[in-house]
């Protein structure tokens, strides 16, 4: 098993988050699309916020391979210096099977509601790079 | 489509979000039976939901959502979305003009975060339950009045 070496994330560096659509995590208000403020919500599990690094990516033009066979997620993109313009950080966490995942970290110093204020604004400052499909559409391959 | 039908014993129609603050849920045609379908999915759902590791949902912090749209002081707001998270609680959303508001009610049913803002202007009413509750009395009085 290959261990991936430890990169710097760039502030310039592209972050990808899968929106799950089943259950949908994706809101519409104003008109405008978005993923919930939940879909940037740590586990229990640890301090992290998962993400993609595109730069990293097998290959950077096909961001769409971080959905990983989920065809009917949305993916959207941010860019690492919007958590840490929010006094958050982004780690490089290369994983045998995903050299590109990096942790958005730093949640727990904060208290509960300005924590879920940071999630809003990470959620609000994304881009899509593939809307989720429609409601009941699309479906769901196997997990690669 | 059916919906399940949520049988609310007496004692369960009385939920306790933490000691001093009770929610009531007074019965069918309240605001919580249009959410049903989506709290009915989000009980069902498995670990690993969001394919980053998330909990399954807890059962208590759904019927405390349930409960808190039965409240009166909710009553009068749109009908919220409903969002399962990945820590195992449960967040209801709300939009009326300017203002949106988040409630997430945090695994266990006992307490909640919310933030709430106005577009245009610097209002902001974040906090937690049970503490902030006048707080969030403010936000949904403002959220109400946009409605």
């Amino acid at each position: 098993m290959s261990v991936h070496d430890v990169e710097e994330v760039e502030d310039g560096d592209a972050l990808l988050r899968r929106a799950p659509n089943q259950p949908s995590m994706v809101t519409r208000k104003g008109g405008t699309l978005r993923p919930s403020s939940g879909a940037f919500q740590p586990t229990r599990a640890d301090d992290g916020v998962s993400v993609d690094v595109r730069r990293l990516l097998p290959d950077p033009s096909d961001p769409e391979g971080t959905l990983r066979g989920r065809l009917d997620y949305g993916l959207v993109e941010l860019l690492a210096r919007v958590p840490r313009e929010h006094a958050l950080d982004v780690h490089h966490t290369p994983q045998a099977e995903n050299p590109a995942r990096a942790d958005i970290i730093g949640w727990r110093k904060f208290p509960r509601e300005i924590q879920k204020r940071k999630q809003r604004e990470l959620a609000r400052s994304c881009v899509w790079v593939r809307e989720p499909a429609a409601a009941g559409a699309g479906e769901e391959s196997t997990p690669g | 489509m059916s919906v399940v039908s949520h049988d609310i014993t007496t004692a369960e129609r009385r939920h306790e979000l933490s000691p001093g603050i009770t929610w009531v849920r007074e019965g069918p045609g309240d605001p919580v039976d249009a959410a049903e379908p989506r709290f009915v999915e989000l009980e069902r759902l498995e670990p690993d939901w969001d394919g980053y590791g998330a909990q399954s949902i807890d059962a208590r912090a759904l019927r405390a959502a349930r409960a808190v749209l039965g409240h009166p002081a909710f009553r009068d707001l749109p009908a919220p979305e409903v969002f399962p998270l990945p820590t195992g609680g449960v967040q209801l959303e709300w939009a009326a003009g300017p203002l949106e508001l988040e409630l997430e009610v945090e695994p266990g049913g006992a307490t909640a975060v919310f933030v709430c803002d106005e577009e245009g202007t610097h209002y902001r009413f974040d906090g937690v339950l049970p503490a902030d509750e006048q707080r969030l009395q403010l936000a949904l009085a403002r959220l109400a009045a946009h409605r």
